[in-house]
Order: structure tokens, then sequence, then C-alpha cells
């Protein structure tokens, strides 16, 4: 399994859902100098964040993916995978509507959840979870900037930093 | 093996009758030839090339080649004598102004001239259209554009020489024997209507990337022509800006505080993208949830890898604790109640995640996010403010020079737009989504045409043949760039050691030769320097041929200052293959001069016009130190002190 950017979406009625790498060409490095936006693995990260934080997914079988960037974190990202897949165990928790005081039923869901032989450290099902956070977090994006591409970098991290710290 | 223009000759054309020997003298280092404006130097260089392949004349083009009206004759010809390992040939083309017609004649051995176009064995796999355009260049036109990084000339020339294109005509041969197979196998019914239907898409798609390669062709040519008149304003303007001193203090004071803030900006974003990933350093609903999460671990003992290792160590022993021996059934028991806890890698996953969250909420690594945005938004705004002011000063020290400011802008904006198209728009990745319309990406044309092609060859049953064109069109564009990596390697080795060698000052190597040439550290060379490393780079080429080829230059030293001229001059002279090059006067001070003073005068220098009672005069006054050929109209005068004190009467039109 591994990390994907959503080209489009499969059924998309008002023809306005952006490819991902679309939405952020105008604020990566290699257009704006100053823009600390780099990797495909930085925009994954941004949208999943922000969708984590909002709590909000989508379907993930609604939407057509690129072919893969990565099938690990990239080293600048290894820092922060126990936090992601912390969080990650935190929301299946919610939605499996878990007990967090019933030990028994946490450990099991640890178990059904972690995967130590993947570099992501997760079964392929919640790694499509997963997908389905950042998803969340990029349509939260698109709506936020009226499914256009932000062209200057100040203003897209204005208004990230609202978003991710109310 | 050797192969050398020995001379030619032309009658009834529109450049005057000229007769041209370049072997009188056997020890010529090179040949300067010096021809007027509007003498036909054009016209020569051009017929030079079409003598030695067959050329297919069009009427418009014979049309061309007639004399004007004064001296117009049904009848014309050019005639080019070669040299190949000391055997002489000749080709000839013949004209006919009347019927717009033409023919080629060749002599080869010593029977006389045939009816056709031959050249000697020795060379005639060798020499063709691609190879000749290599030989006979313009610096200003085939040299520049090989150290343009939107250009692919020197790519180009690469592919000419060593003939990679073959391969692209086998991909071509192979594309059009699947086509052909497609239409062998018409289907009837609606599979004919769906095999119509993708026909017309591939036919639409088909259209599109000739539209494309046409406007990377303009494109790609617009950014050469506009070239020097860009990086000439672009200096001009500086030099004006710079010659207020006030102004040009106050503009360095804003730059240098515009680069302080640039870099504080670009630290601060950096930094804020940064403490975005750090989850649990700033206040958020997801530090509330990682931080909750972790308590909750702790609160439930988690992790506890200690008790399955408790248990693995169990199962290893012979008897229980209890003291009663383990047999498989208590064994199984235990195995179950491991099955409750958690595996030591889940353990490490955990623990790693509360380390994390421990790490990240620690007090003194918090930051704040809407401090930040509002730091990000002052330092974008005063950006902007010190930017502006910049633009205001240039606006005041440009005031009387409004025009070319503006020339200058325009020129910048087009020629950005362009560069744009071809870095980005036509390297665009395939997206399922895109269609011949909605695109102007090669890229994804060609894969769009890949798939229709695919489609067709199911609907006409033709799958096992495409599948096979494809998999050898694969191998052999592989092959193609292989080959063309591998030779770029050599070729620019090859080209360091000889500009080692041959640069006297400052020598720029070139790191390596992919679409362009790219030198050192620099982005472009000097005109002097790209024309020297050009005729370099050209000459390792051609040495790759077991055939050692002459080269022909036009405008050597065009652009050029007059250091730049006199080192082209000294360069010429260690050239070891026939250099024979066209000049006007005013190309002679620093270069010709030069090279005569460094040669000793060991080179062909001649001088050839269209007649004129002036210069007639000038010849006549010199014709005991110059070897002269005379025709009606035109005149070859074969010596140095007339070709140095030649002068053209005015300024013409070349033609």
């Amino acid at each position: 399994m591994s990390f994907r950017l959503v080209d489009r979406k499969k059924i998309d009625a008002d023809g306005k859902f952006l490819s991902c790498k679309d939405f952020f060409k105008n604020i990566r490095v290699d257009v704006d100098n100053s823009s600390p936006i780099k990797y495909d693995m930085d925009i994954f990260m941004l949208c999943l964040i922000l969708g984590l934080n909002q709590g909000k997914k989508e379907d993930y079988e609604k939407y057509k993916f690129l072919t893969s960037f990565s099938p690990k974190y990239i080293d600048t990202y290894t820092k922060i995978k126990p936090l992601i897949t912390g969080l990650l165990l935190s929301k299946i928790m919610k939605l499996k509507n878990i007990d967090k005081n019933e030990k028994d039923k946490v450990k099991k869901n640890l178990q059904e959840v972690l995967d130590d032989n993947d570099p992501i450290n997760l079964k392929p099902k919640y790694i499509d979870l997963m997908h389905e956070y950042y998803l969340g977090g990029y349509c939260i994006l698109l709506k936020q900037f009226n499914n256009k591409a932000p062209n200057e970098v100040s203003i897209f991290f204005d208004k990230y930093n609202k978003l991710v710290s109310n | 093996m050797k192969f050398n223009l020995l001379g030619w000759k032309c009658e009834g054309l529109r450049c005057p009758d000229f007769n041209f020997e370049l072997n009188k003298n056997s020890n010529a280092l090179a040949t300067f030839i010096q021809m007027p404006n509007g003498t036909g130097k054009t016209t020569t260089l051009r017929l030079l090339k079409r003598s030695l392949y067959n050329h297919e004349f069009k009427s418009t083009e014979v049309e061309m080649y007639k004399a004007k009206k004064n001296e117009f004759k049904k009848k014309g010809f050019f005639q080019a004598k070669f040299e190949v390992e000391g055997k002489i040939f000749y080709t000839k083309i013949n004209f006919d102004f009347e019927k717009q017609d033409y023919s080629y004649s060749s002599s080869i051995s010593d029977e006389g001239f045939k009816n056709n176009f031959r050249l000697p064995p020795e060379i005639e796999n060798i020499v063709d259209k691609e190879l000749i355009d290599l030989v006979f260049v313009d610096l200003e036109k085939d040299v520049k554009p090989m150290f343009r990084s939107y250009q692919t000339g020197a790519q180009e020339a690469i592919r000419k020489f060593c003939k990679i294109n073959i391969l692209k005509n086998v991909i071509k041969d192979f594309e059009n024997f699947k086509n052909k197979k497609r239409k062998e196998n018409i289907k009837s019914g609606s599979t004919k209507n769906q095999i119509n239907t993708e026909e017309t898409r591939e036919n639409k798609i088909i259209n599109k990337i000739a539209e494309v390669e046409k406007k990377v062709k303009e494109y790609k040519k617009y950014l050469h022509e506009t070239q020097d008149k860009y990086d000439q304003g672009k200096k001009r303007l500086k030099e004006i800006i710079d010659s207020d001193t006030q102004l040009k203090k106050k503009r360095k004071e804003l730059e240098k505080r515009r680069d302080e803030t640039k870099s504080k900006y670009e630290n601060l974003l950096i930094k804020n993208f940064e403490t975005i990933k750090n989850i649990g350093s700033y206040d958020s609903t997801l530090k509330k949830e990682i931080v909750d999460f972790a308590d909750n671990l702790d609160y439930l003992g988690l992790p506890e890898e200690e008790v399955t290792i408790f248990f693995d160590k169990i199962l290893k022993r012979k008897n229980c604790i209890c003291g009663e021996e383990l047999n498989d059934d208590k064994k199984k028991v235990i195995k179950n109640e491991m099955k409750s806890f958690i595996s030591i890698s889940e353990a490490r996953i955990i623990a790693a995640i509360k380390a994390a969250v421990s790490e990240n909420t620690k007090e003194k690594e918090k930051s704040d996010l809407s401090e930040n945005s509002s730091r990000i938004q002052d330092y974008s705004q005063e950006l902007d403010a010190l930017e502006q002011d910049i633009e205001l000063i240039k606006d005041r020290a440009l005031k009387d020079d409004i025009e070319l400011s503006k020339e200058n802008d325009f020129l910048q904006k087009e020629r950005s737009k362009r560069k744009k198209y071809l870095d980005e728009v036509i390297t665009q990745p395939w997206k399922a989504k895109d269609t011949e319309a909605s695109t102007e990406s090669l890229i994804s044309l060609k894969e769009q045409k890949r798939i229709v092609e695919k489609k067709l060859a199911d609907l006409s049953g033709t799958k096992d043949i495409e599948e096979k064109v494809s998999i050898i069109s694969e191998i052999l564009e592989t092959a193609m760039d292989n080959a063309e990596n591998e030779i770029s390697k050599e070729i620019t080795k090859e080209c360091n050691k000889k500009i080692d060698k041959m640069f006297t000052k400052n020598p720029v190597f070139i790191t390596s030769i992919k679409n362009y040439i790219v030198l050192d550290d620099q982005e472009e060379g000097s005109t002097g320097q790209e024309a020297r490393i050009g005729i370099i780079f050209l000459l390792t080429i051609l040495e790759r041929s077991k055939i050692k080829f002459p080269l022909i230059v036009d405008t050597p030293v065009k652009g050029m200052d007059s250091a730049g001229t006199r080192r082209t001059a000294r360069f010429i002279s260690k050239l070891q293959s026939q250099f024979l090059c066209f000049i006007i006067d005013k190309d002679k001070p620093a270069f010709t001069d030069k090279f005569y003073e460094i040669t000793d005068g060991k080179s062909n220098f001649i001088t050839a016009f269209r007649r004129s009672e002036e210069f007639d005069k000038l010849a006549e006054s010199e014709s005991s130190n110059n070897n002269i050929t005379t025709s009606y109209n035109g005149k070859v005068v074969d010596g140095y002190p007339f070709f140095e004190k030649f002068t053209e009467e005015d300024e013409g039109e070349d033609n």
C-alpha cells in the first residue's frame, strides 16, 4: 500500500473538482520559490492533517487517484508518522464506538489496525481510511478556495492556519 | 579519409558568374571569402549544400535562382568541385529558367559528366541532407540555439550526425505496418461504426499533435529571434538605472531590505509548516485528541509488551510456574490467552505514539499558528511594498527611456509566456479526463493516441500485432535514448579536452549536453565563447566519422566584441579540418587581419564582387599581387592585399 494524490471525482456533476496537483501547482516551490511546499507528501499531509482536524472524510470509492508517489513516509515525515497513526487509531475507535475504558476492545482494535510489516504501520483497509481523511481535508480546501487553485502561498497558509487552529 | 571542397563555378544565376578555386594555395590553413552584401552569399551557400544531396527543387525555388532582368539567361548552372581521398569529383545543378525546371549531372570518374546525381562510393552512404546541415553552418542561426535551454539544437545535431533518427524511421515503418494491418481487417456493422468513431478521434489527436508541434517550433524561433534584442535592452536598462548614483544607492538599500524581509518571510513559512506537521505543538482539536488518546493508553497500562514476553518465556519451559508439566493442551490455553495481549511490534508502534505526543506537547515547544499567520501577512505586505518602491525608483530612472522599458517588459512577458508553454504546458502528464481538445500536452496527446490505437486494435482484431509493435517501438525508443545519452557523454568529454587545449584564457567547459549545451557555472556564454564552443562541438561530432569533413561557416564573428573576434581568429588557426568562412568587410578588423598575422598569411583570402567601375579599378591597381578571375559581371580576386583593401560601397540587402 502507498500514498496517492487524488486526480478526479468519478462523478463530477458540476465539473468543478480540481486535481490535487493542479490545486497546489502555483504554491509549490518550483513556481513560488518562497514556498515551503516541495513534495507530494507535503500536499498529502496538509490535506490529511486538515481532514483529521475537522473529522471530515470522503468516500474513497468515489474518487480516482493518481499513481502512488511513495510507498512509505518520506524521511522528513518519519517524526510525525506516530502522531498520524495515533490520530487514526483514535478516529477508528470513535467510528467503531469503542469505549475507551474497555481495555480488551481497545487492544483488539490496535491488533486489527496496526501492521508492523507495512512501512506505513497500517493494514490496507486503514490506509484507505487515511486516504479518506486526506480527501476530506482536500475537499475543505477546495471549498475554502472556491474550487480555484490558490496563487499566493501567504494567503494559503493564512486560511489553512485558521482552519487547523480552530 | 579526407573530404574537401575545392571550388565552385556558377553561371546565369542570380549571383554574378563566379569561378572559385580554393586549392591554389595547398598549405592554406583556412579560407576566408569576402563577399559584399547582395553578391549572392546566401545563394552560394544554399547551392553548395544542394550540391551534396539530391535536392528536389520546386518551380518557385528554381525561380529564386534566376538572374535579374538585364542579366537574365534562359539557362544557368552551379558546379561544385570536391575531393575525397585525393580523387576529384564534380556535381552540377543545371537550371532551365524558361521551363522552371532543373536537373543534376555529376562526374565521379574520368568518364566525364553523366546526367544524374551521384557521389563517390566512399561517401555515398554517409553524406545526406542532415549531415550537410551540420557541415554548412550559420553561427547565428544554427549554433546559438545549441546553448539555449528552451532549444534542442545540440540534441538534434547529435541525432542527425549519429543517424539516431534512422531508428525513428524504423518505428514509423512499424507504425505504418500496424495501421495497414488494421485497415485490412475492416469489420462490418456496429463494430465498423465504432472503428469509424475511434479513427475520427485518432485523426483529431494526430492533427492536434501536429498543431502543437508547429506552435513549439514557432515559439522556439521567437525565443531565438528575440534573445539578443531582449538581452541588449536589459543591459541598456541596467546601465541607465545604474547611471544615477543617488537613485542607485537608494535602490541598493531597498533591495537589501527586500532581501532581508524575503529571507525572514521564507524562514517563517518553513517554520509555520513545520509547526503544522508537529501536531500537539499548537492548540487545536487535534492536540486535544492525540493527548487524550495517549493518556488513555497510559490509563489502560498500554503498551504491555512485557506480558507477551512473559508468556513467550513460559511457553519455552518444560514445566509451568506452578510446577506442573506444560503439555500441548496447557500450551494451547496459554497461546489463546496471549492473543488478547498486543504483540511486541504493536507495542513498539504504540510506544512511539506516546513518545511523539509527549515530545510535541512539551510546554517549551508550544507554537501559535494565529501569530504565525499575522506575521506571514505582515512580511508578505512589506515585501510587496518594497518591490513597489524598487519599481518606482526604476520608473524614475527610466523616465526618459520609457519606450525601451516598455518594449523590454513586453518582450519579457511574451518570452516568459512561451518559455512556460515549452517548459510546462507541453510536458504535463497524461490525465484520464484529458481529451485532445482540453490539453496541449504532447505527453498526454501521445498517450491518448496510444489508447485510441489500442481500442482500434481490439475492435479490428489486430491486438496481437499492436502489442508486438508496441514492444518493438518501446525497445527502439529506449535504445535511442541510451545511445543519445552515451554519445552525449563521450562528446562532452572530447569537447572539454579540445577546450582545454584551444582556449588560452579562462576556458569555459561543458557540463553536459542533453537538449542543449550546458556550460559550467553559467547560464549562457558570450557570443564569442558560444561560437568557439559551437565550432568545437560540431567538429567533435564530425570527427566521429571516418571521413574528415570540412566546416563551412557563415557569419563566424557576428555580434562579437573585438576581443572575442581576436580569440576566434586564434582559435580557428589551431583547427585541423578544412575551414571555410564567408564574411563581409566589417568582419575583418581584429579577425582576418589577426589571422593573417598569426599564420603568416598561410591561408586563402578571396574577395568576390559584382563588377562596377570602382571595384574594377581597385582590382586593377592591385593586380600584380593578386590572382583575378573575371566574368562579364563578376570578379574573384585571390590574395590578401586586395582582400584587406576592399571595402563595400554601401549597405545593401543580402539575398
